[in-house]
């Protein structure tokens, strides 16, 4: 198997010289089903630097939210992680158990989940949610401190304090989602997971939301990775994007680059057919399905709907190569 | 916050009166629908059956004072609402003159006991194991051995009664197989009556228990599981939260609360199903006092205690209705 | 001037509240007027935000519910006064796709079942390979054979390919007109655009009109012909898509395309941060005037007293409801005051 190359560029692909926050090296995620094992992360890796936020994009099925639930060991059975490190200051996430595995999670990296109805405890208010992960981790609080640090919090995602009693049904969707992210930043993680943290939420409150999450990442300088299927979202909240595609990284770049040149072509099929509110241009197509993730082809993992596909896409499987500064691709078009 | 508002009490209230009305009212009616005045008719039953009626003559004209039997049937109406407000249930017919309400008031402390100790342990019992077969971390071999205890669920409970008596009370004569105490006790607040009445108590409230704790098990477990795929549930234990908490404050937590309302909407069938428990254990409650009534043909007995088991039923929704919107915050009734 | 192919009339459509009822009365339509002509053929865009009132505007049509008050006309004629026969044709004519491809379908029944009852319930083939004919036919205009998909179970099909042939289902009935309901929210880009050409082939090819509805205004200014924006129930805004999206003149279509994240890194979100607006807050329902109000940067005292009536702001029937164009008003400048920079 080739090895992936990604880990080899700490040194000269952080931004501004900034240091790796999270290194995920050739992760595997199986899920067990009758027929086979369903391949939904097969052999990725990536890293997030310090105070940036990486998007992870891909058709729904890619293995997204798999990845994100590796990375905080939520994994759900028949699931189960086969391979690979997950090393978050130093400590491989991958193997630990039990209490250590209690201890990092929230401490250091904390889930802001999709903004559905249901990621607040019903039954709970606002505060008492919130309260239960600061005092998990830190110890039981005078009353007064903890009242005060967790208006703070809501103060910092522009909540109003009167939030602080309320229950999650008396707020808006755009408002519980806000209370998560007052939630996951409780206690200063060194990276935040957001599963699609708009999709449910119109535009207009999903543009409140998104910039909530940058104003965060601002001010307290916390790595994030959001998944997403929304490219124009993506180009206003990322710095870099990650690109999957079956089970498997195809693309990382900053945005930027990405967005300019596409160097995968699914990444190229992706950035095209975003539909704009600046020209109306013909729908872009595209033909094939994606193979059964239960066996993939050998070579490489796009073949079935790429354009351009070559004997040794059939054969090969494309490592990740860095063809521009910081932008890596998996393709045999570049060689 | 707290769904508790003047005017969702008093729409409760409401309700809570109107069913005791119209059991009252149908209670009422059934009697009249067959021709002849209800007594006359009811004691010429009594007259076929046994042969002979104590006091009949007597009893027809208490009856007839007391109602206005020979008056229209709204003078009739006022004054039976009228008793029934003040809790006077007439005079049983089989045993006149015993009053219905000094005989159901007897057997009422037994059965209430034995009724709410037993559902109480089997609401508890029933939905921990509910909960914990299907909680995803609950150890493999306690899972494997929780289905176990809801073997005897699909068992009437009658039939488990029986075989209970024979084993425990016939066989192993560990427990009496009938009755509340033994007569030689003094009934009281006394260290040998209430050993006693445990001593009598364990079977039939035992037979309920295992019978009846399988039904709250499978709905918890419905619930867990529905509950297990919420994305709190992730998101608590991505809080790092111990998994004793996780269980308790948002699984448990969460999934009681469909369960109270079941609880509410079967106490009738509760109720009911103690009838038969009372009457296989010979236990001295309103079940076996109706099994009694029905025996002797005695309507007005039965009509005391099914009056009775529809107020007690009633209030017991009532109850848990006005509790409800407290425990569950996103019930707000009618905002006002 | 001929007769529409569908028209709403001051069509209003109130929830809860009746008898018994503990909710609270939504107002989920107000007044509402809608025309679809007859020909030619065209895809109309509902828009608007969550809540709107898109899905309940779907259902009137569809006669899953029932108006409070007004009329709906097919070709002239009230829904509510048709006979059983002008009904069936109604139905017939009359289709819907729906959001979730997933929801539609019996998971116990082969695909196959869904066409020949379809097919059975209208009558609409004397014998097998007649049936057979036509559904070969109908997923020949999706771009699917028979033999791929009618034998399969729906859970063995793909998202895009049960969405296809929801759609195949309707055209099977050569329908005037489909009701799509947010028919692409849940698949993603590439079958997005698949479905959207499918629209336009039935449009230009087959004749057949959309009442496409979508909270998504990039797919509406990709293949829409008029478009109507809905707040709280009522018009916002209406006019050729293309006029509208590109120079929106109601503050509120304004606020929401600005909100549209810009595909591009390098422009950032336009217009001054929203952030410490509340604004979800202001969402409630207003007793009178404008139901924007709260909301609205432009707002005025007038805009409190009476809900603004639709003023013409453009060519092509482009219309908004909104007191900054009222030509009459003393204040000639304050159409210029909301126009995009
Ligand atoms: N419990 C499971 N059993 C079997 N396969 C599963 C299970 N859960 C997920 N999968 C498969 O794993 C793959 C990845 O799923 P995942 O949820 O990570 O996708 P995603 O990229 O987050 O998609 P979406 O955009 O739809 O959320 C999918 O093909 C899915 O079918
Ligand atoms: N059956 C119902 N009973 C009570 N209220 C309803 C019902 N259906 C819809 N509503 C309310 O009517 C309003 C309009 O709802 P509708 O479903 O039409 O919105 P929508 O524009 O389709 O929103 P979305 O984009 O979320 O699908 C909402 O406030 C909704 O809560
Ligand atoms: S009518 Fe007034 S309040 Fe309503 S949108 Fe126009 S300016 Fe704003
Ligand atoms: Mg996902
Ligand atoms: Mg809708």
């Amino acid at each position: 198997m080739t090895v992936s190359m990604t880990h080899t560029v700490g040194s000269d692909g952080a931004k501004n010289g900034s240091d790796v926050v999270l290194d995920v090296r050739n992760l595997k995620v199986y899920y067990a089903t009758p027929t086979g094992n369903v391949r939904a992360v097969d052999d990725v890796s990536f890293q997030v630097y310090d105070s940036e936020i990486v998007g992870l994009v891909g058709e729904s099925g890619c293995g997204k939210t798999t990845t994100a639930m590796a990375i905080l060991r939520l994994v759900q059975p028949p699931g189960r992680i086969t391979g690979g490190q997950i090393l978050l200051d130093g400590i491989d996430l991958a193997t630990i158990q039990g209490a250590d595995l209690r201890d990092v999670r929230w401490n250091k990296m904390a889930l802001i989940p999709q903004g559905a109805m249901n990621s607040l405890n019903p039954v709970m208010r606002i505060h008492k949610q919130i309260a239960d992960a600061i005092q998990t981790h830190e110890g039981r609080k005078p009353a007064k401190e903890l009242k005060e640090r967790i208006i703070n919090l809501l103060a910092t995602v522009g909540l109003p304090s009167r939030v602080y009693s309320m229950y999650p049904h008396e707020l808006s969707g755009g408002m519980k989602q806000r209370a998560c992210i007052a939630m996951a930043i409780a206690l200063h993680p060194a990276i935040v997971i957001a599963d699609e943290p708009t999709s449910a939420l119109d535009v207009v409150v999903q543009r409140v939301v998104g910039e909530t999450l940058l104003d965060v990442k601002e001010r307290l300088g916390v790595s994030m990775i959001v998944i997403g299927h929304d490219m124009g979202l993506m180009a206003q909240l990322v710095d870099r994007l990650a690109v999957m595609y079956a089970g498997r990284m195809v693309e990382i770049s900053p945005v930027e680059t990405v967005f300019d040149e596409p160097l995968h072509p699914y990444t190229q099929l992706l950035i095209e057919s975003i539909p704009s509110i600046k020209e109306r241009k013909p729908l872009k197509l595209t033909e094939g399905l994606t193979h059964d993730l239960r066996n993939p082809p050998p070579g490489c993992i796009f073949q079935l709907r790429c354009p351009h596909v070559t004997d040794i896409c059939r054969e090969v499987n494309p490592p990740m190569r860095e063809l521009r500064t910081r932008h890596f691709v998996a393709c045999h078009l570049y060689e | 916050m707290g769904g508790l508002t003047p005017k969702y009490v008093l729409r409760r209230l409401g309700m809570w009166i109107l069913t005791i009305w119209l059991g009252a009212t149908i209670i009422f009616i059934i009697p009249r629908l067959a021709p002849g005045d209800p007594v006359s008719s009811m004691v010429s039953r009594m007259l076929n059956q046994a042969g002979y009626v104590e006091n009949a003559g007597q009893m027809i004209e208490a009856w007839r004072a007391r109602f206005g039997l020979d008056g229209p049937w709204y003078t009739q109406y006022f004054n039976y609402l009228r008793s029934v407000l003040t809790f006077d249930l007439g005079f049983s017919l089989a045993s006149f003159p015993s009053r219905v309400d000094d005989m159901v008031l007897q057997a009422l402390p037994w059965t209430l006991g034995l009724l709410t100790i037993s559902t109480l342990i089997s609401f508890v019992m029933g939905n921990l194991i509910g909960a914990l077969m299907a909680w995803r971390r609950t150890p493999g071999w306690a899972r494997n051995l929780l289905p176990f205890s809801l073997t005897f669920t699909s068992i009437p409970f009658f039939m488990l009664g029986i075989l209970l008596i024979y084993v425990f009370a016939f066989g192993l004569r560990w427990f009496p197989p009938s009755g509340a105490y033994n007569s030689t006790n003094t009934i009281g607040w006394n260290w040998p009556f209430i050993k006693d009445v445990i001593y009598f108590g364990t079977l039939p409230a035992f037979s309920i228990v295992v019978t009846s704790m399988g039904f709250w098990a499978l709905g918890m477990r419905g619930m867990m599981i529905t509950n297990d795929g919420e994305d709190y549930m992730i998101l608590a234990e991505a809080k790092g939260l111990p998994p004793s908490r996780v269980f308790w404050s948002y699984g448990m937590r969460n999934s009681i609360l469909p369960q109270i309302t079941a609880l509410a909407l079967n106490l009738g069938a509760i109720a009911g199903g103690a009838t038969l428990v009372e009457y296989i254990f010979a236990y001295p409650g309103m079940g076996y006092l109706l099994y009694l009534g029905i025996v002797t043909n005695d309507y007005t007995l039965i009509q005391g205690i099914v009056f009775l088991l529809i107020m007690g039923t009633a209030t017991a929704v009532l109850i848990l209705d006005l509790l409800y919107p407290l425990i569950d915050p996103r019930i707000t009734y009618g905002k006002g | 001037m001929t007769t529409p192919l569908l028209e709403i009339r001051n069509a209003t459509k109130v929830y809860g509240g009746g008898f018994l009822h503990t909710s609270p009365v939504t107002v989920a339509l107000q007044e509402y007027n809608l025309t679809i002509d007859a020909a030619p053929a065209s895809i109309t865009t509902i828009a608007g935000e969550s809540g709107s009132g898109k899905t309940t505007l779907a259902n009137v049509v569809l006669g899953f519910t029932e108006l409070s008050s007004g009329q709906i006309l097919y070709k002239g004629t009230d829904i509510g006064t048709m006979d059983k026969q002008q009904l069936m044709d109604y139905r017939r004519e009359v289709q819907a796709v729906f959001q979730d491809p997933y929801a539609v379908y019996n998971p116990f029944y082969r695909v196959k079942h869904i066409f020949d009852m379809v097919i059975n319930n209208f009558k609409m083939a004397a014998n097998k390979s007649e049936a057979r004919e036509l559904i070969e036919d109908a997923l020949n205009v999706v771009g699917m054979r028979g033999e791929e998909v009618l034998e399969k179970y729906p859970h063995q099909l793909s998202g895009g390919q049960r969405q296809r042939m929801m759609v195949a289902r309707a055209y099977l009935l050569k329908p005037r007109l489909i009701v799509a309901d947010e028919p692409v929210s849940m698949v993603d880009a590439s079958l997005r655009a698949m479905i959207l050409d499918i629209m336009l082939r039935l449009r230009d090819e087959q004749g057949i009109s959309f009442l496409y509805i979508t909270h998504d205004l990039s797919t509406a200014y990709q293949i829409g012909d008029r478009i109507y924006l809905l707040y709280q129930g009522q018009t916002a805004e209406r006019g050729d898509t293309v006029q509208v999206i590109e120079n929106p003149k109601h503050p509120y279509v304004q606020l929401l395309i600005d909100s549209i994240p810009v595909p591009d890194p390098k422009i950032k979100w336009g217009g001054d941060s929203v952030t410490s607006i509340d604004d979800e807050e202001m969402r409630g329902n207003v007793s009178s005037g404008c139901r924007f109000y709260p909301r609205c940067a432009h707002g005025m005292d007038r805009c409190l007293k009476e809900h603004p009536p639709l003023y013409t702001v453009g060519p092509g029937r482009h219309e908004a409801a909104c007191y900054l164009y009222d030509e009459q008003a003393n204040h000639p400048s304050a159409a210029k005051a909301a126009a995009p920079a």
